[in-house]
Parts: C-alpha cells; sequence; structure tokens
C-alpha cells in the first residue's frame, strides 16, 4: 500500500494556497526528491519494507484563475521541472482544491491534469485533493484525501488511499492554525502571482523561513517511529 | 468518479441562466461578462465562453487582457484554425500591453505549435519559427528588465529553449 508523506514546508505552502484563494479552486504540484537515495534524519520517516513511500518535500502552487485553461499550464510545468531538476528534485504529484466546500470528488478538470502529470512521473505519483470540509480542523487531522494512479492501457483511474503523513506528526499539525493566526497565508505566491510580476518566485523563500523557524521552536525533536 | 458535483451543477447552470437574462438587459457590463466567461470556462464550455469575450472585446477593443483570455480560450479548444487565431489574438495583446508576460508566452505556444504541425506550408512554418523566436527574445528581455535573479534569467532561457522546441 503506497503513502504519502508531507513535508511542513510543502504543507504550509498547499494550506496557504487554498486559504489565500477561498472563493476559487486552487492547484499545485508536488516535488519530491529525484535521487532514489532518501534523505536521512530530520524526522523522515524511514522506508516500510515492500511498500512505496513518496515523500514530498515540497510544493509549487500553480493557479487559482481559469485554471483549465492550457497554455500557461504547459509553461509552468516547463518552468517547475527545470527549477525541480536544478534542486535535484522531481514533480511527484498534483493538488487541487475545488471550488465549493462541500465538492471533495476528483473533476474532470483535475483528473487531467493529474493524469498529465502521472504520465510524465517515472515513478510514484500521487494525486492529494483537499478535503474542503476538513479545513475547520487542521488542528487535529489533515485537510487531503490521496489518490494513487492505477494504470491501464488508455487511462488512468484515480484510487484513494490512505491519508498522507505529515512531518513531526501531531507537533507538525499546529502549523497549521499558527499560518491561520498569523496570517501567514497571505504570502504565498503561486505561478499567476508570478505571471502577474515576474519578480515573485514560486519558490515561497519567505514561507520556507517561516516554515524553519517553527520547526526550530518545535521542542524536543526526535524522529518519529512509525 | 469524474464530474461536477450534480447539485453544484445545478448551481451554476441557475447562476448562467440568470446572469445571460441580467446581459440581455445591461449588455455593458463588463464584470457580468467576466464572470459569465469564467462560469463557462470552469464547465468546459469554451465557446460559450468565447462570445462572452467577444462581447467584451466589442466593448473594449484596446484591453489587452481581453485579448490574451481569448487567446488562452482558442488555443485551449486546440486545432489548427483555433491555434492561428489564439496566436493572432496573442500578439495583439502584446502589442497593446508589452509587459503582459503571458501573451507572450502564449505567442511563442501557439506558434511553435503550430510549427511543429505537418500540414502546413513551409512558409507559415518559416514564419511562426520566426514568431515563436521573436517571442523567446521579449520574454528574456522582459525578465532581465524586471530585475529577476541570474539565476532565474539562466533558468528562463533554459525554459524557453525547451517551450520552442514543442
Amino acid at each position: 500500500m503506497s503513502e504519502v508523506q508531507l513535508s511542513l514546508r510543502s504543507y504550509a505552502k498547499i494550506l496557504s494556497h487554498v486559504v489565500q484563494y477561498p472563493y476559487t479552486a486552487v492547484n499545485g504540484v508536488l516535488l519530491t526528491p529525484a535521487s532514489p537515495e532518501r534523505k536521512e534524519g530530520d524526522g523522515n520517516l524511514r522506508r516500510k519494507e515492500g511498500n512505496e513511500r513518496v515523500e514530498v518535500v515540497d510544493a509549487v502552487p500553480l493557479f487559482h484563475y481559469n485554471i483549465s485553461l492550457s497554455p500557461m499550464l504547459t509553461v509552468a510545468l516547463t518552468q517547475i521541472e527545470e527549477y525541480a531538476i536544478n534542486r535535484g528534485l522531481r514533480i511527484c504529484g498534483y493538488y487541487h482544491a475545488n471550488e465549493f466546500h462541500s465538492d471533495n470528488d476528483i473533476g474532470f478538470v483535475a483528473a487531467r491534469i493529474a493524469d498529465r502529470i502521472a504520465e510524465n512521473c517515472e515513478e510514484g505519483a500521487c494525486l492529494l485533493l483537499v478535503n474542503n470540509e476538513k479545513l475547520d480542523h487542521i488542528a487535529t487531522e489533515l485537510p487531503f484525501k490521496v489518490f494513487f494512479p492505477v494504470r491501464s492501457t488508455d487511462r488512468i483511474d484515480w484510487k484513494e488511499g490512505e491519508e498522507p503523513i505529515l512531518q513531526y506528526g501531531e507537533r507538525g499539525l499546529t502549523l497549521g492554525p499558527e499560518i491561520m493566526k498569523t496570517q501567514l497565508y497571505q504570502s504565498v505566491v503561486d505561478m499567476d502571482s508570478h505571471y502577474d510580476d515576474v519578480r515573485c518566485h514560486w519558490d515561497n523563500a519567505a514561507l520556507n523561513e517561516v516554515v524553519t523557524l517553527f520547526t526550530e521552536s518545535i521542542p524536543d525533536l526526535e524522529e518519529v517511529e512509525e | 468518479s469524474s464530474g461536477i458535483n450534480a447539485e453544484y451543477g445545478g448551481k451554476v447552470s441557475d447562476a448562467v441562466s440568470e446572469l445571460n437574462r441580467y446581459l440581455t438587459t445591461f449588455s455593458c457590463d463588463h464584470e457580468s461578462w467576466l464572470e459569465l466567461a469564467d462560469l463557462y470556462i470552469g464547465q468546459q464550455s469554451y465557446k460559450q465562453a468565447l462570445f462572452c469575450v467577444e462581447e467584451l472585446l466589442l466593448q473594449h477593443p484596446h484591453n489587452h487582457l481581453f485579448h490574451q483570455r481569448y487567446a488562452d480560450i482558442l488555443h485551449t479548444l486546440g486545432g489548427k484554425e483555433n491555434l492561428e487565431a489564439s496566436c493572432k489574438y496573442y500578439c495583439r495583446a502584446a502589442e497593446l500591453n508589452s509587459s503582459n508576460v503571458r501573451a507572450l508566452y502564449g505567442v511563442l505556444m501557439s506558434s511553435s505549435t503550430l510549427a511543429s504541425i505537418g500540414k502546413i506550408s513551409a512558409k507559415a512554418k518559416s514564419d511562426n519559427l520566426t514568431l515563436a523566436a521573436w517571442a523567446c527574445d521579449m520574454i528574456e528581455e522582459f525578465y532581465k528588465s524586471q530585475r529577476v535573479g541570474k539565476s532565474v534569467i539562466l533558468e528562463t532561457a533554459s525554459v524557453l529553449d525547451k517551450l520552442s522546441l514543442k
């Protein structure tokens, strides 16, 4: 059974993106290390025997407007691929938040984009669907459903898997309410922001810094036992 | 399973009906035309979305964003005629506002896709390649003029090469 682990960094960006644009659908891509050797330490979970773990180390928010229009999606994916290659990362998945609070299924647009991303993944892809209804409970649980691709000859079906795991577990979850309280989500940059002003970079360095500070403030950090 | 939630599908089509009704009386309300276009785009009803943006273009012929939006929808629909039209609209958008980087990328995407289609004349192919190269130069210059970091410039150059090859 495959599993997704989300780093605090990626969680911070996805959550910020969703909250910053509450009245519209948003989406983005997930990044993982390109090399087969995983990074050790830093509270990352060890590989389970015989199971695949998708370790999402970062996320790049894509759009919050007219997300189904194609040309900028191609440009954005190419830019993010280039960015990833230069940092030893690769695209490993896609996240999507539907526009409506109770619409928590994979729609046509989400499936189409996820298919495209999965087709370009050498191995291990995932689709993270934001469960809008769970956004009220981020103090206690992650607001996501995870899907993995089941590939047949001419199509991909997305089968729901286990809920993702957050880096640092329960202590990591306190980052969500912190982001809401401090309104940190306002600083999120997505590809739409970049095209509006190319000086804005989708690496969200400012958010990264805050997450680092937050991590350092977690007391008694040690490797989480599985 | 795919497909928009039926309940919200219903609410969206109510909104669409209402807006259509409203716009028969208040056809100069450009925000409403935009909203209706967005609703249609969200439902992948691209032909209807085009109609809305056409209304906007009639009333605001010098608005670069409307030209670019029109081109985006045409490009999404795809096919040779639509790509040719989208290229023209992207060019017009860029002409109206040379800082519209989406329009510039749009010129690049549409012209390089057209250049790679088998059934076009040698002249059309050559024209499209020239246009794609021009768009690349414009984008690079634009990024440089905005004083983005050096690594971004380098990455962008590499990205433009990749986009041109398509």
